[in-house]
């Protein structure tokens, strides 16, 4: 655009300059010319003596142009590393932290339901058919070992006799009533609700990991306190119609406050074993797709590819690419990568 | 018959009097209402469909929106061209019209097709709608809330702003929206605890059905009762939280469940695509007023602010409403800058007028022709609606010194026949003879000069719509200037001038021309002789100006210093919004380092849509500079740009760069790209556009006089893309749709009804509560319920992967493309294209439907070429024309054209001088120059031709001519010189676009003059025209 006025204006002067002054067009316009064409020349020279010396080379020694090669990218690493002054840094809150060996704390968070612990449960069976002529407890009823739950008349003697649980707990079940002729059906579920079992739901992806013995915080919802316990049992194969294991926990419940039924997660944690080299989470980027932390080098920093293993809440371990003891950026790593692409591209703009 | 014309005025003296008073009347009237700008409007006429989509990637928005909503435009008349953006969220189709197509006509027609355009996009993926009926000139007020009491949260705040401000402020006559952003959009979140959610066995869908179903009003018709009509409603719109909270979502055997146990209900924000930050990072809630296409600016400005102050009185306590950038104050610095240089101006016309007509009562009627013209040139620019701005007005400024030329030539003929030898003629006789004498070459002069600026009309974009009124109003002013030349002229030379008494009726010159003539006399019987002289005069000059021309610079427009600043940031396309909002607020405390500045207020990504479409990743920092008065280190604006900048260097992760408001704007609106030239690669798969892309890239960096080559960032945001296995999902027994269901409302979240408070209407938002979805990980463990009653984790059905996706997909004419953009220096930018055109060829390997398109600034100059190729050549054939038309000579308007390449030289000189570059405004200098210069060589030539006829000979009418003619070319060029000093000199805002225009202007005038007196008489006598020696004439005419 800028061009055209001035094309505009060489144009006025062309067409005034027949009137008896061509000298300025050819003079102007020749000066314009030599100007360019004498600088095409001489970077047109340099260009084509270049392209003789790398004909040379490309004779000769391959292995040379290789190296040549290489080096270059060395140097393209180089150029990545990100300097930046210690104020920068701390104005822009990118802290270095160095890497140490250390056990990281996983957590699972699994769906459960609270059971009755069946280890501690009583079915209440008649011993001989009869008809109910005495029903002592309800339902919710807490009983002793001993104590008669109903009176039975038997069907072949028409002696009365009584029930008795066969625990201490809590009448959980009841299928009697007055009157009614009982066979050898189960008429009470006597449960010690003391322990209760928290059968937690294990998916598929998750089955490797749960291992019993691991810890677990059980929790209800809003207005429960959490209990802990442990896992005691993990089911050996796979409920082939909800796809999910299982993974028991018994946890202590004297108030009663943890009712068969309800509905409960459960946090599992574990540590794992071996000492593992860990970082923040915040120090993992992804840059250009591939999962970096930014390692300090005599340079300054560079973004290291690393392979990333078990991923805790707020740190995750290094497989690969850092090392104990290496510095790092551990927060607010972000503008390094921005800063990296800047870098590229500035570098990008200067080579021609 | 111009004659006759100005016989007729002669005749009716009382009529032209009275019309001129009248005429003089309507253009103060039609000043006082015209509408005032700040600069003229230079948008691209463009209608904007936004469409916003809650939460979908670019990819979706594209396919789902942006591509419905742009087949439905195509085959639109008037269309010149599509370009979209598809970003999160946010879908943005332009659409370009052709210039001069009526705005609302466009609107009409995109409106019409919009609905078609609905019907295709998928329900609940957004309505398309029409941006705001503005301009870039429209964002004429930005204002921020200040609470001062500090007891009302970023919510209230912006409730207040979105219900009380807003409101107020868009119901002021010519404001078509005022768009809010910054703090949170109130709403009443609903957070599910999805464990609670499987604890009652429910889906989130049936919680929001619940909610839906449960705050509803209904209306029953009426009774009667006792003769009275009873209206019958049944109230049941949830008004707070509690009632929220008590909606039952399920009953379990007679026990009802509420809302309350399962959800969280809170009031919180919108999610949010942007924010507002002020000096060093205190979040605010801010608005901007959008004044409607064509309003007038300072009308609307002067209502809003009437309206603030009413505004503010019904605001909580605390509260005030602080503006933070105004366009009138640009508007009154730009008009008073020019006005000033008008008044000036005309001020030192007025002493030049004095100094050289040595007579008050002549001075007095050249003086009255530039009110005269002035005010014709504003009642015409009411009448084609023209607004006063610093162009059109700057028009009126460079015309000063120009409107009095056809009325100094009119007077001074007329006083020199007054005091001519007493031929017993009438006093009106002697002036209708008089005018009779010059009426056709001063008709013919200002046609040329307006003529001359016919090239400014085909100017196209940008540079058009900046320097088209310019031109207007300079040839308005011109044909004012005419009409009281022909026709005032005379009619007060008749009142008011006098004879000279028979006593005194020895002609008397000023004193200062006798003394120029001491001078030039001498000088000019010695270029008469010795023609030689004036040609090797002419012909250093004319080398001058070749050995400098190439060393000037050249620039586009030189920028209009607005007085704020913006300082533009651009983050890494990853951002978030809210490490933008820390990085801003650093970058807010370093601008704030720059003791000049007052207030840096910043726009983080976008708020309300309808102005700005940017992404979360654009900060926009206004910066309001103190009172010239307090500026300490740095003493004007470029300094302080630079001191910004660089406080604003070495931040990491932050680009910087610096602009003002409306640029930003025009830039915004007009698109496209920058730099010299832009290779555009159009192709379906944006990995491959990259990939190619950054190929051409590197072919271009390996062509010689490549500058600045650098590609679009189309990729870097990263996604997290959770893909269903349907294999998996066939297993379970599940359905896809329920799966994305689930994941669009447990994370996204969505709105199920609204809770009026009065008149305000605020959403229920439902989503799951952020601690179950925060995280990929948490993501991966969302429950999904199958249809026997299983529940399984996404992870298990879904493959969920970060990955890098799309920043923003651009469509141009509906192809996906991307551009590398370039520079070329020290290189013809045609031969550059040619060559990279051949090497991208070869070197490239496109795959099938790939193409390469080359565009640019370049292609608009070739355009612009082409065109000018055509106009010029006609222009010089006018200028021809007319000149023979006078002359009835080719040989006289050979001379005249002459003076064109010596008055260019002195303006090459002068802008080499100044240190100034050949920009646009200065080629508009150029131009004005070939008009005056024209009209000097004419009033000279006319003149010498008169006396040729009259027959003194060639050497000698040469001579005595140049010396007649010394004081009309001396005052015709000293007036339009001084009459352009003011701009030359101003130091206000917008002079630095006026300053080449008089630079060149009066650097051209110094030579053309020198040539018009010295070297025109020379070489008088081999371009006179000899009627008796024809033939001989012709033999010298070939040397």
């Amino acid at each position: 655009m800028r061009k055209l006025f001035f094309i505009l204006v060489l144009t006025l002067i062309g067409i005034v300059g027949w009137g008896g002054n061509g000298l300025v067009e050819d003079d102007h316009a020749g000066h314009g010319h030599d100007d360019h064409e004498g600088h095409a020349h001489v970077e047109g020279d340099d260009e084509s003596h270049d392209d003789a010396e790398s004909d040379e080379h490309e004779g000769h020694d391959h292995a040379e142009r290789d190296e040549h090669a290489g080096h270059g990218h060395g140097n393209h690493a180089d150029e990545d590393a990100i300097k930046l002054a210690a104020e920068t840094m701390e104005e822009f809150g990118i802290t270095m932290e160095i890497a140490r060996e250390g056990r990281l704390d996983v957590h699972v968070t699994l769906p459960g339901e609270v059971h009755i612990n069946q280890d501690r449960q009583a079915h209440i069976v008649p011993r001989y058919p009869g008809l109910v002529i005495n029903v002592k407890k309800s339902i919710g009823d807490r009983v002793e070992k001993g104590d008669v739950l109903a009176i039975l008349e038997g069907n072949d003697s028409l002696a009365p006799y009584g029930l008795k649980s066969l625990i201490d707990g809590t009448i959980v079940e009841k299928h009697i009533t007055l009157g009614e002729s009982v066979d050898d059906d189960i008429v009470f579920t006597v449960a010690d609700l003391n322990t209760v079992w928290i059968d937690l739901t294990v998916f598929q992806t998750d089955v490797h990991v749960i291992r019993s013995g691991m810890k677990v915080i059980v929790s209800g919802g809003k207005n429960m306190d959490p209990v802990s316990g442990t896992i005691s049992y993990v089911s050996p194969t796979i409920d082939e119609h909800t796809r999910t294991g299982l993974a028991r926990v018994v946890v202590p419940n004297p108030k009663g406050i943890w009712r068969p039924g309800m509905f409960v997660t459960g946090r599992v944690s574990f540590r794992s074993p071996e000492p593992l080299v860990l970082v923040p989470r915040d120090a993992v980027i992804s840059i250009d797709g591939v999962l970096s932390v930014f390692v300090q080098t005599a340079l300054g920093l560079v973004p290291r590819p690393v392979k990333l293993g078990i991923r805790g809440e707020s740190r995750v371990e290094i497989i690969e690419g850092v090392q104990a003891g290496e510095r790092f950026a551990s927060r607010n790593v972000l503008p390094l990568k921005a800063e990296m692409n800047r870098a590229a591209l500035e570098h990008a703009g200067h080579a021609h | 018959m111009i004659e006759r014309l100005v016989e007729l005025a002669l005749r009716n003296r009382l009529m032209v009097c009275v019309l001129a008073v009248l005429v003089m009347a309507a253009g103060y009237w039609s000043y006082r209402e015209l509408p005032v700008d700040a600069i003229p409007d230079v948008s691209p006429n463009l209608v904007q469909v936004f469409t916003v989509t809650e939460g979908l990637g670019p990819e979706e928005v594209e396919k789902f929106v942006t591509a419905p909503v742009e087949i439905s435009m195509t085959g639109l008349p008037g269309v010149v061209e599509l370009r979209s953006v598809s970003n999160f969220g946010l879908s943005v189709v332009n659409i370009y019209f052709e210039d001069g197509l009526d705005i609302y006509f466009c609107r009409q027609l995109v409106g019409e097709r919009l609905g078609a355009a609905r019907e295709q996009i998928p329900p609940g993926f957004g309505e398309p709608e029409m941006g705001p009926i503005a301009s870039g000139m429209g964002l004429i007020l930005y204002y921020y809330l200040e609470d001062e009491s500090g007891q009302y949260s970023l919510e209230e705040l912006r409730s207040i702003q979105d219900w009380i401000v807003k409101l107020q402020l868009q119901a002021v006559p010519g404001v078509t929206e005022v768009l809010g952003i910054g703090g949170f959009e109130k709403q009443f979140h609903v957070n599910l605890n999805p464990i609670s959610l499987l604890r009652y066995d429910m889906t989130i869908h049936d919680v929001i059905e619940r909610i839906e179903a449960n705050n509803i009003n209904v209306g029953a018709q009426f009774i009667e009762q006792a003769g009275e009509q009873l209206t019958v409603r049944s109230v049941g719109l949830a008004e707070n939280i509690a009632d929220l909270e008590l909606i039952v979502i399920k009953a379990v055997g007679g026990r009802p469940v509420y809302l309350s146990d399962v959800a969280e209900i809170e009031i919180g924000g919108a999610v949010r695509q942007g924010l507002q930050t002020l000096n060093g990072g205190k979040e605010v809630v801010s608005g901007m007023v959008v004044a409607l296409y064509g309003a007038n600016a300072s009308t609307v400005i002067e209502g809003v602010e009437k309206k603030l102050i009413e505004v503010e009185k019904a605001l909580p306590d605390g509260v005030k409403i602080v503006p933070y950038y105004q366009q009138k104050e640009l508007v009154a610095k730009a008009v008073r800058t020019v006005t000033a240089a008008l008044i000036q101006g005309i001020a030192l016309v007025a002493v030049v007028l004095l100094v050289f007509m040595g007579g008050f009562r002549a001075s007095v009627i050249v003086g009255l022709s530039i009110p005269f013209s002035v005010l014709f040139a504003t009642m015409a620019m009411r009448y084609f609606g023209i607004s006063a701005n610093l162009m059109s007005l700057g028009g009126l400024a460079i015309a000063i010194g120009m409107m009095v030329d056809g009325t100094i030539v009119m007077v001074e003929n007329i006083d020199r026949v007054l005091r001519g030898p007493d031929s017993g003629e009438s006093k009106f006789e002697k002036i209708g003879r008089a005018c009779g004498e010059v009426a056709r070459p001063i008709v013919f002069a200002i046609i040329i000069i307006i003529i001359v600026f016919l090239p400014l009309f085909t100017l196209e974009g940008v540079e058009g719509k900046t320097f088209r009124p310019l031109a207007y109003t300079v040839a308005l002013a011109m044909f004012g200037s005419l009409g009281f030349a022909l026709l005032a002229a005379p009619v007060l030379g008749a009142l008011i001038m006098r004879m000279p008494s028979k006593s005194g009726g020895k002609l008397r010159e000023p004193r200062l021309i006798g003394a120029l003539l001491r001078v030039y006399r001498p000088l000019i019987r010695l270029f008469v002789r010795q023609r030689w002289l004036a040609i090797a005069l002419a012909a250093i000059m004319i080398a001058c100006g070749a050995l400098v021309l190439p060393r000037l610079g050249s620039e586009f427009t030189p920028r209009l210093n607005e007085g704020d600043l913006i300082a533009n940031l651009t983050m890494a396309p990853s951002v978030s919004l809210a490490e933008t909002a820390r990085l801003t607020a650093i970058a807010e405390k370093r601008i704030l380092g720059v003791p000049e500045v007052d207030m840096v207020v910043s726009r983080i990504g976008r708020g309300e849509v309808g102005a700005h479409a940017d992404p979360i990743n654009a900060v926009h920092a206004m910066v309001t500079l103190k009172p010239k008065d307090e500026w300490s280190v740095n003493k004007n604006q470029e300094e302080i740009e630079v001191a910004i900048r660089d406080s604003l260097a070495n931040m990491p992760g932050v680009l910087a760069n610096m602009t003002q408001p409306i640029q930003l704007t025009v830039d915004e609106l007009v698109g496209g790209v920058k730099a010299e030239l832009a290779v555009k690669l159009f192709g379906p798969d944006l990995e491959v556009l990259k990939a190619k892309s950054d190929e051409i890239a590197t072919v271009l960096r390996g062509i010689r006089g490549a500058a600045d080559v650098q590609t679009e960032q189309v990729i870097g945001a990263p996604q997290l893309v959770i893909r269903p296995d349907r294999k998996a999902i066939a297993r379970y027994g599940l359905d896809l749709g329920v799966v994305q269901e689930t994941i669009r409302t447990a994370i996204g979240g969505t709105e199920a009804g609204q809770v009026f408070e009065g008149t305000r209407r605020f959403d229920i938002y439902v989503r799951f509560e952020e601690e179950a979805r925060n995280t990929p990980d948490k993501i991966g463990r969302l429950l999904i319920q199958t249809p026997d009653g299983a529940r399984v984790p996404l992870e298990q059905i879904a493959t969920i992967k970060e990955v890098v996706g799309p920043r923003q997909i651009t469509r141009e004419n509906a192809n996906r493309f991307t551009t590398v953009q370039a520079n070329v220096v020290d290189r013809d930018i045609g031969s550059f294209v040619a060559e990279a055109q051949s090497a991208i060829d070869e070197e490239v390997d496109l795959p099938p439907g790939y193409l390469v398109g080359w565009g640019g600034q370049f292609e608009l100059a070739q355009a612009a070429n082409r065109r000018l190729a055509f106009v010029v050549p006609i222009t010089l054939l006018l200028i021809c024309l007319l000149l023979y038309g006078n002359f009835h000579s080719i040989r006289s308007c050979v001379l005249i054209l002459l003076n064109i390449p010596l008055a260019l030289v002195g303006g090459v000189i002068a802008l080499w001088l100044s240190g100034q570059n050949l920009s646009v405004p200065a080629s508009v200098g150029f131009i004005a120059l070939f008009g005056i210069a024209l009209e000097n060589g004419m009033v000279l030539v006319t003149y010498l031709n008169q006396l040729l006829e009259g027959g003194t000979p060639v050497d000698e009418a040469s001579q005595q001519g140049a010396c007649q003619r010394l004081r009309p070319v001396l005052m015709t060029a000293a007036t339009t010189a001084l009459g352009l000093i003011p701009l030359l000199l101003a130091t206000g805002t917008g002079s630095e676009v006026q300053r080449p225009l008089a630079t060149v202007v009066i650097g051209g005038l110094l030579t053309s003059t020198i040539l018009t007196l010295l070297v025109i008489p020379a070489l008088y006598s081999w371009f006179a025209v000899k009627p008796q020696k024809a033939e001989a004439a012709n033999g010298i005419l070939r040397p």
